[in-house]
């Protein structure tokens, strides 16, 4: 049985159960806060475990059963009762926080039980670190633009059209305004102050297209995203947010890139993730980041790769090997 | 276009096909749903030079120093560009084509069900399709639509596969219009809903988030006969349907339907039965040697279909043929001619009489009329697609 | 507040994240207008749990609000002029 660590509203995660369905492969899907009880767990010396998960909405999960993992989103917690029959708010702080610590001592064996059982994604709440990656991709050969991180304004190279990102993730904060979204912005060196909280900075880098590349073992499924050659081209006003709305096409990158990109994915330790990267106008492909929790649907439709089913069937060879 | 444009190395959008008729030819833009019309010289001129061109050498190269062949051929050019199919770039050899490969996680993908005053169904019916895998079903209303029974229906589902429902019933009144609004609104399974024989063609609600639309339409519809209908505003250009026609039929492939009767049929139009629902489950139906024979009849191999420029992204009917004979033969309600590019009403064409009176349609020939609008633009905008 | 689809606005950053602290990417432009509660109201009327099952029981998976995107893509039957 195939075991899916997911979240409720991800339609990524039900496409690739219709193919499962479909293929008539059993598996059981866990979102975000569904409730998780250890039934019960045995460590025995010889054959290791019994772990048995009970689940309000899924029953009984024996570990014995499940062949592969694909963590799409999310984390298995286990579940904490309602402690409000403890009348003393302060004692009731303290046994929530102890049962907190016995669950995540369970939760951390339950991740290191399933590491042995082959899997796509990978449990990291904190995902990947940009600049680690970066670094991992310079070291294989992959071009990578010129990073630089600085809390003060004197360090920045002037004569360079710059970009400044988030270091982690694109902050998107709700205001009782609205939600909001930072893009990736080109800097006007003047607006600048003269220190700031550390940001990063790339320099601006003249692209014929953004390449969105979906790597799921050693295949990459790349797709180019560029704007539309014409602005008078009329559109539909329903389907695109904005006024320059963007094609996506097919791409094929140098096979010697592939596997490059491939081999950096074993460096990071990653099955499957999406790769940012640009192709600039003399041809050149510069990495910018890679992205394990991607959204590979818009890689996929446009181009019709069927990644969807290529999971799925991914998933299914990976359980035929936990059986052997 | 610009004048320095004209040296550029440019390439055909990769999300674009084209698809060569008797007289003419057509390019799709899978991306946006849209497609154009060319003359057959310009579909040359693009399939013979897929690596890559400029457009000043192209326009040489083919108007052979004649000036005014040379202006002709920058001008269809100059439309492509306008309609954003070129795609500038020096490196065309890692831009790749659509993959033109059909599939789709389920047995079924579609089903129909008609319902009139003598249908007596168990709505079991329901279960045994979500388990082909199919998440699209139409509902076809002959009588009065019980918005009860539709509920019960509904209700059925709420642990089920099943996607998206369409409704088309008779409109009634009102009431019963406003009824099945405040159903969709509850329901997101309920996709579109179509009265017809209404007082006027107009969109009477539309969901704010994800589709659907109550719809009212003054046609009139008697049943299964009514079906069939060959027109432009069919036309869908988009990856799935047009990657399906190349392999499957348009119509039938993966559909499975329940006549009023209760006999499931490849569509209730179809006049061979697999059984009936009252003792037949549609997985012994599916099961039956015969039930896929028409699954794969491809475009490409029906008579006149064969050589019409709008085969894949055309719909199709293999129920109602202009010779019902042979299952090769164009749909008997096509009215396109794509050897002299002219939409005729098919439905006083002497050579469909015959099929006409054999398939029992003589008095709902004034139904069937076409309309003003029946020839489709040389080009059309997402908005004009009338599909979802 | 009467409140609008999602609409794309360009460079609007709310004063309070103006501040020099903050790192020199706080540009934002507004990505959404709706008022929430009716986003909140909205999701809530679609049923929340949507479980597929196969014959056996074990199978189960929840849908939610982005699942009523699909279609099939093509007309189901040309009925309708």
């Amino acid at each position: 049985m195939i075991l899916i660590v997911s979240q409720k509203d991800d339609h990524s995660t039900s496409e690739i159960i219709q193919w499962l369905l479909y293929y008539k492969i059993r598996f059981v899907r866990v979102n975000r806060g569904d409730k998780l009880t250890l039934l019960k767990a045995s460590i025995s010396d010889n054959r290791w475990h019994i772990f048995t998960l009970l689940s309000k909405e899924h029953g009984e999960i024996n570990l014995r059963d499940i062949s592969a993992v694909w963590y799409r989103r999310g984390e298995m917690q286990f579940y904490i009762p309602n402690l409000n029959f403890i009348r003393d708010a302060g004692l009731r702080q303290q046994v929530f926080e102890h049962l907190k610590n016995e669950n995540l001592i369970l939760e951390d064996y339950l991740q290191y039980l399933l590491n042995s059982i082959p899997h796509i994604g990978t449990y990291e709440l904190n995902g990947v670190n940009k600049l680690i990656v970066l670094d991992e991709a310079r070291k294989l050969g992959i071009e990578i633009p010129a990073t630089t991180i600085v809390s003060e304004k004197r360090f920045l190279d002037n004569s360079q059209k710059l970009i400044a990102k988030s270091i982690s993730e694109v902050f998107t904060p709700t205001t009782e305004n609205g939600k909001f979204i930072t893009y990736t912005e080109a800097v006007n060196i003047i607006d600048i102050k003269p220190a700031f909280f550390p940001s990063l900075f790339q320099t601006l880098i003249e692209k014929e297209a953004d390449i969105r590349a979906f790597i799921l073992h050693d295949k990459v499924y790349s797709m180019a995203i560029r704007s539309q050659e014409h602005p008078q081209t009329k559109i539909d006003f329903r389907k695109y947010l904005s006024k320059n709305p963007s094609r996506h096409f097919p791409f094929s990158l140098p096979s010697s890139l592939e596997e490059k990109l491939v081999k950096l994915m074993r460096a990071i330790k990653l099955e499957t993730a999406s790769v940012d990267l640009i192709f600039t106008k003399d041809g050149r492909f510069i990495f910018l980041e890679a992205n394990p929790i991607g959204q590979f649907s818009m890689t996929s439709k446009p181009c019709n790769y069927f990644l969807e089913r290529e999971i799925a069937l991914s998933l299914i060879n990976l359980s035929k090997q936990s059986i052997a | 276009m610009r004048k320095n444009d004209l040296g550029k190395k440019c390439i055909l959008n990769p999300s674009a096909t084209l698809i060569k008729g008797a007289s003419r030819s057509l390019i799709c833009d899978l991306e946006r749903n849209s497609y154009m019309l060319i003359p057959i010289s310009l579909h040359e001129m693009l399939t013979q030079n897929k690596k890559g061109f400029t457009v000043q050498e192209i326009s040489e190269q083919y108007s052979k120093d004649n000036k005014q062949n040379k202006k002709i051929i920058l001008s269809y050019f100059n439309a492509l560009h306008r309609a954003d199919l070129l795609v500038f770039t020096n490196f065309p050899e890692y831009y790749q084509p659509i993959n033109m490969t059909w599939d789709f996680p389920g047995d079924i993908s579609n089903a129909i069900i008609d319902i009139d005053k003598n249908t007596t169904y168990a709505t079991s019916f329901l279960e045994q399709i979500a388990k082909l895998g199919c998440p699209y079903i139409q509902l076809r209303f002959f009588s009065r639509l019980s918005i009860s029974d539709l509920k019960l229906m509904i209700a059925q589902l709420e642990t089920s596969i099943i996607e998206a429902i369409e409704v088309f019933a008779s409109y009634e009144s009102d009431t019963v219009l406003k009824g099945l609004i405040k159903l969709m609104k509850k329901n997101y399974r309920i996709r579109s809903v179509t009265l017809y024989n209404a007082p006027e063609n107009i969109i009477k609600y539309s969901r704010t988030i994800g589709f659907g639309q109550v719809v009212t339409v003054t046609t009139d519809i008697k049943g299964h006969l009514s079906c069939g209908f060959i027109s432009h505003h069919y036309f869908i250009t988009n990856i799935s349907t047009y990657t399906e026609s190349l392999a499957h039929n348009s119509c039938l492939n993966r559909k499975i339907s329940i006549d009023v009767d209760g006999n499931i049929k490849n569509c209730p139009s179809m006049s061979q039965s697999f059984g009936n629902i009252k003792d037949t489950t549609l997985r012994e139906a599916l099961d039956h040697p015969d039930f896929k024979k028409y699954w794969n009849i491809t475009k490409d191999q029906i008579a006149v279909c064969k050589d019409c420029e709008f085969r894949y992204i055309c719909t199709d009917c293999r129920a109602y043929l202009e010779n019902p004979e042979d299952m090769y033969s164009k749909p008997l309600k096509c009215g396109y001619n794509p050897y002299t590019c002219e939409w005729e009403e098919w439905s006083t064409n002497p050579l469909k009489q015959m099929a006409i009176d054999y398939y029992g349609m003589r008095e709902m020939l004034p139904e069937f009329k076409m309309k003003p609008d029946h020839v489709p633009p040389r080009r059309t905008n997402p908005e004009g697609n009338r599909a979802q | 507040m009467k409140t609008d689809k999602k609409r794309y606005l360009s460079h609007y950053t709310p004063e309070i994240l103006q501040k020099k602290e903050l790192p020199v990417n706080f540009k934002f432009a507004q990505f959404y207008t709706m008022d929430t509660k009716t986003e909140e109201n909205e999701d809530k009327s679609i049923a929340s749990l949507d479980k597929r099952f196969l014959d056996i029981k074990i199978n189960a998976y929840n849908t939610d609000c982005f699942n009523i995107m699909s279609t099939l893509g093509k007309p189901i039957s040309k009925i309708v002029r």
